[in-house]
């Protein structure tokens, strides 16, 4: 099938009244979530995932991709008119944004990052229908080495990007690994590492995991901190001028551009394509000392670039079956939950659910920008509403989620202790995300590494024997001994205070 | 986003917390690995990477804790022990209560236990919260979504 034909039967999918349906509930929570500060798309996912196990697959994963694009525009919003980036993706949106809402251009920085965001969109859900495909097919020639050396690439550049103390990040990878083998071992029926729980039998539910570690802990460590109350700037008028528009429109081209390629790289995501783009626009800028006072292109770029980031990072999980960040984690374990292994076979096996999901993307991002302008009194007023009100809702709608998987009380108590880990986590400076990547990827590398071995009969020599096993991992040790020369450890460490 | 300044200590308290928080992971990831099956690399058992994968955390633990103890750094974090615990207390509480007590009476209980868990919360609209949020998730969760959990106590 060609391009044009795949992307008629995606919109043929994502355009059924249900799809549209979930799509809108997905980007509507994305963007409600994306608003309120003290809760991530990773948490909310983890929170839906047991109310997604009843609706068709297709559905499901519409819903749940809206929440993680929908977080970037929500979060947008909030950065511009009261500095508070909803989303760590859009922290350097408020330096510019904030400082355009206080000269009055608060509505020409919300339609830019708007329409930055719905360009990007557009172009970035092109590139996952043309380059999708293509990248699956190489994956289909993957044998177990193969696979195996991939998934230890897609750690190690976990690892390189995560921020803080490489040690820690390995440390997290490797827990999370060991967290994810607990349960049925695949080649026999026994339960091991379960400590004799017959809960624990069939593996950590994984919805406890994420909901612990990343919905509860936040909330403890929120309520340490003092939270003031946000005041947003108000506007009236929300176009921006022709000016604006011109200095806007190359920006939006190059965001959505170096968003879509950094995507795609494994740990990255959102973040790092904001952060990028907005220091690109700083550095070719005749006039670099307007960034930081109001430049639009401050705004337009860092938009684009995290929108299109958010969805080019569904291709390594697409196509390679290889989530690259801690929301794509969440993604493999929806799918997993509704039977589907991410993967090369998915373009294949169920071409529906892989064209419906890219089409629905841009279908959503079209609902979001007539969601988000509009409708941003609304989102402004939810700025309002206390924590105080705010946190112990979240915490129910926790318990609730996780009670409801399997009607087990063990299960509530599992996802205490995740979150009291959590929290441990976070005050001692882990970073919980690569935990929740290795325990998606650590039964996967298992299986493919016993398979590996038992076809080389317990030779390691397959590893450098295949070429493309030797070219994966060769990749990893270079970004692994890059990382650790000192003069770039530097120039990342700036990059990431920036 | 500048760090928060802090006087350097030795040892490092934060990093040796941290180091001792891996070990114990470790171990007790090879605690529960002890009785499996290792196998060989031809052929691996059930135990051969939870063994190997708990060693290197193990490893990984007492690299940090050397370090802590040579290096200064960070004291250790000021741990608030009063939304930790709460919290936790109030979800265990759901937990004990849902099955026998219902819906209605769990979320109740949950969302007053949790309000005590920062003193931003005040009382009385916490309560009004409290049963609100209740009548609405009966309504949501079990009459229109079906959820098998009792609404009044057993």
């Amino acid at each position: 099938m060609d391009l044009l034909g795949n992307l008629a039967l995606g919109f043929s999918v994502a355009a059924s009244a249900t799809n549209l349906g979930f799509c809108l509930l997905g980007v509507f929570v994305g963007t409600l979530i994306g608003v309120l500060p003290g809760i991530g798309p990773v948490a909310t996912m983890a929170m839906l995932l047991p109310a997604t196990f009843h609706v068709a697959p297709v559905s499901a994963l519409i819903m749940l991709a809206g929440i993680y694009y929908g977080a970037q525009y929500g979060g947008s919003t909030t950065a511009i008119l009261a500095r508070v980036p909803g989303e760590a993706s859009s922290l350097v949106t408020a330096l510019d944004g904030y400082k355009m809402a206080l000269k009055g251009r608060a509505g020409a920085a919300l339609a830019i990052a708007a329409i930055g965001s719905f360009f990007a969109g557009t172009v970035s859900t092109l590139l996952v229908a043309m380059f999708g495909p293509a990248l699956s097919k190489v994956a289909l020639q993957f044998g177990p080495s193969d696979y195996f050396a991939l998934m230890v690439l897609g750690l190690v550049a976990a690892i390189v990007l995560a921020s803080g103390s490489l040690l820690k990040a390995v440390m997290m990878i490797l827990v999370g690994i060991l967290l994810g083998l607990v349960g049925t071992d695949p080649n026999s029926p026994l339960p091991r590492m379960s400590f004799d729980v017959p809960a624990l039998a069939e593996g950590i539910n994984f919805v406890c995991l994420a909901v612990g570690l990343f919905g509860l802990s936040e909330i403890i460590y929120n309520l340490e901190k003092e939270i003031v109350r946000p005041q947003a700037i108000p506007f009236r008028e929300l176009m921006p001028n022709r000016e604006e528009m011109k200095a806007a429109t190359p920006a939006i081209l190059r965001g959505s551009l170096i968003g879509s390629a950094l995507g795609i790289l494994p740990g990255s995501g959102a973040l790092l394509a904001s952060f990028s783009a907005y220091a690109v626009e700083k550095k070719i800028s005749k006039t670099p000392e307007r960034f930081g006072e109001g430049a639009i292109e401050g705004v337009a770029a860092p938009e684009a670039a995290n929108n299109a980031g958010a969805q080019t990072s569904f291709i390594p999980l697409l196509t390679l079956g290889v989530p690259s960040n801690a929301v794509m984690a969440v993604m493999a374990g929806a799918m997993a939950i509704q039977g589907i292994t991410p993967g090369p076979q998915v373009m294949v096996k169920h071409a529906e659910l892989f064209w419906g999901m890219i089409a629905s993307m841009w279908i959503g991002n079209l609902m979001l920008v007539i969601l988000n302008l509009p409708l941003v009194g609304l989102w402004v007023k939810l700025l309002q509403v206390p924590y105080r009100l705010l946190y112990t809702s979240i915490i129910l709608f926790c318990c609730i989620g996780v009670y409801s998987i399997n009607s087990s009380v063990f299960d509530v108590y599992l996802t205490i202790a995740f979150g009291i880990l959590g929290y441990i986590l976070i005050k001692l400076e882990f970073e919980p995300a690569p935990l929740l990547l290795g325990v998606i990827l650590g039964p996967l590398m298992e299986e493919n590494l016993r398979r590996a071995m038992l076809l080389s009969r317990g030779s390691l020599s397959v590893f450098w024997e295949r070429p493309l096993s030797l070219g994966l991992l060769l990749t990893a040790a270079v970004l692994l001994m890059v990382v650790l020369l000192p003069s770039l450890r530097q120039a990342r460490d700036t990059l990431k205070e920036e | 986003m500048s760090e928060p300044s802090f006087t350097p200590v030795r040892p490092g308290r934060a990093e040796l917390a941290s180091g001792l928080l891996v070990t114990a992971l470790g171990l007790l990831g090879l605690a529960a690995s002890w009785d499996l099956e290792r196998g060989v690399l031809r052929q691996m058992g059930p135990g051969y990477l939870p063994a190997t994968v708990s060693w290197l955390i193990i490893a990984g633990g007492v690299v940090m804790i050397a370090t802590a103890m040579l290096k200064t750094g960070k004291p250790l974090p000021d741990f608030q022990f009063r939304p930790l615990a709460v919290i936790s207390a109030g979800i265990a509480l759901f937990g004990l209560t849902i099955d026998s007590l219902g819906i209605l009476a769990a979320i109740v209980i949950l969302i007053i236990v949790c309000g005590f868990a920062s003193p931003i919360t005040r009382f009385r609209e916490n309560v009004v919260l409290a049963v609100c949020l209740a009548a609405a998730s009966a309504l949501i969760f079990v009459k229109l979504l079906g959820l098998a959990i009792p609404i009044l106590p057993r």
